[in-house]
């Protein structure tokens, strides 16, 4: 992998040009996903889902992400709360919870009734900054939901931790579709195996301290 | 094609007032023709805001999983075998949108990126960047897409 953000900022200081918040991409992406229904692969149908920081026009809210898959094969999309480490249900459906807005960098649990290929589209957002929370009164755990940029530069659990700085990181866990459990990588003794991150996937990072996280990518 | 070549060398040294100047790059977004699947997607970009002059503009697309673990002796994040297609060569601020095929579907589970680069004139040479992080606070774009991207000699910057 290749680190080399002092690059950067040398030829910004060649160029003359002014640091701005600007948060705009010259790349996008499309992207195929499949999202698992009921199965070997996903007992429950359940997938997480990371969509880009600029999502296609009028992808919204809940409601456009499960009119986007495919309304039929998608029984619900969740939320991750932090407040109360629970999860936010809509269904689209009669007795649904209420409908709520996405956001960028925020991950979704898709839990699919029948097995469908996705197409993602989107563009990046180099300057998007995640608000990594550690234990506090709006996010007791200190555990927070997130999305990469497809084109990050960590590749593992490891290199994500270092990439937000190690000592403020607790851990990263993985969700697992064929046990609805977590696996979880802390980096430090008696840690569990380390592990790959994928483009379309999202990850819990508990922290123990506040970091605004701008991911590195290529 | 030899005086094609000096033309465009010369054009690069003295015709351009922003030569050497690295550009933060057109906003790009990719758009769908409503929600639900199997609806078409397109891609239009802005205006460069560093250099507003540059309105000459390629597309190129790529393959993700090759750019984040391209084969050795390549690192991760090297754009050198990563291009696949040139897909806008000297084209013309959007409207129109540029039409986007989508990639492979599963079980090959396609993953496509785009970048646009703006450029002042078709003879520029590569003058303006694919790179995006000039003007992104703080600085997130790791590497220089620049001497990656590989450049057909007859037809500048495209592949």
């Amino acid at each position: 992998m290749r680190h080399r953000p002092s690059v950067a900022v040398v030829w910004a200081l060649a160029a003359g040009l002014a640091v701005s918040a600007l948060v705009a991409s010259n790349m996008g992406f499309l992207v195929w996903r499949t999202l698992e229904g009921p199965g070997p692969n996903s007992p429950t149908g359940t997938n997480t889902l990371a969509l880009p920081y600029q999502r296609i026009p009028g992808l919204n809210n809940a409601s456009d992400l499960m009119t986007d898959i495919g309304l039929a094969n998608v029984g619900n999309v969740q939320r991750f709360l932090e407040a109360t480490t629970g999860l936010q249900v809509y269904t689209g459906r009669k007795a649904s919870g209420p409908d709520y807005p996405l956001a960028a960098g925020e991950c979704y649990f898709v839990r699919m009734n029948a097995t469908a290929n996705y197409l993602i589209g989107g563009s990046s957002a180099p300057g998007l900054a995640l608000s990594l929370d550690p234990p506090g009164p709006g996010n007791p755990s200190g555990t927070n939901f997130i999305v990469l940029p497809y084109h990050r530069t960590a590749a593992t659990a490891s290199q994500l931790m270092a990439d937000i700085g190690f000592a403020n990181v607790v851990n990263v866990q993985r969700f697992l579709a064929p046990t609805t459990g977590l696996q979880v990588y802390t980096g430090r003794k008696a840690s569990g195996p380390d592990f790959a991150l994928s483009p379309t996937e999202c990850y819990f990072v508990r922290m123990s301290a506040f970091v605004a996280y701008v991911p590195s990518h290529y | 094609m030899r005086t094609g070549k000096l033309l465009a060398a010369v054009a690069c040294v003295l015709l351009l007032p922003g030569a050497g100047v690295l550009a933060e790059g057109p906003v790009l977004t990719v758009t769908k023709a409503g929600l639900g699947p199997g609806l078409p997607f397109s891609l239009t970009w802005g205006v460069d805001p560093v250099n507003p002059a540059y309105l000459v503009y390629d597309v190129i697309e790529g393959d993700l999983p090759t750019l984040l673990a391209p084969p050795a002796p390549f690192l991760p994040g090297d754009y050198t075998l990563a291009v696949t297609a040139c897909l806008l060569e000297d084209g013309p601020l959007p409207p129109p949108a540029l039409a986007l095929a989508p990639p492979p579907a599963p079980p090959a589970v396609g993953q496509n990126w785009y970048l646009v680069l703006a450029q002042i004139t078709p003879l520029a040479c590569g003058v303006g960047s694919w790179n995006e992080a000039f003007a992104v606070a703080p600085f997130s774009q790791v590497g220089n897409r620049d001497p990656e991207v590989p450049v057909d000699p007859a037809s500048c910057p495209c592949p």
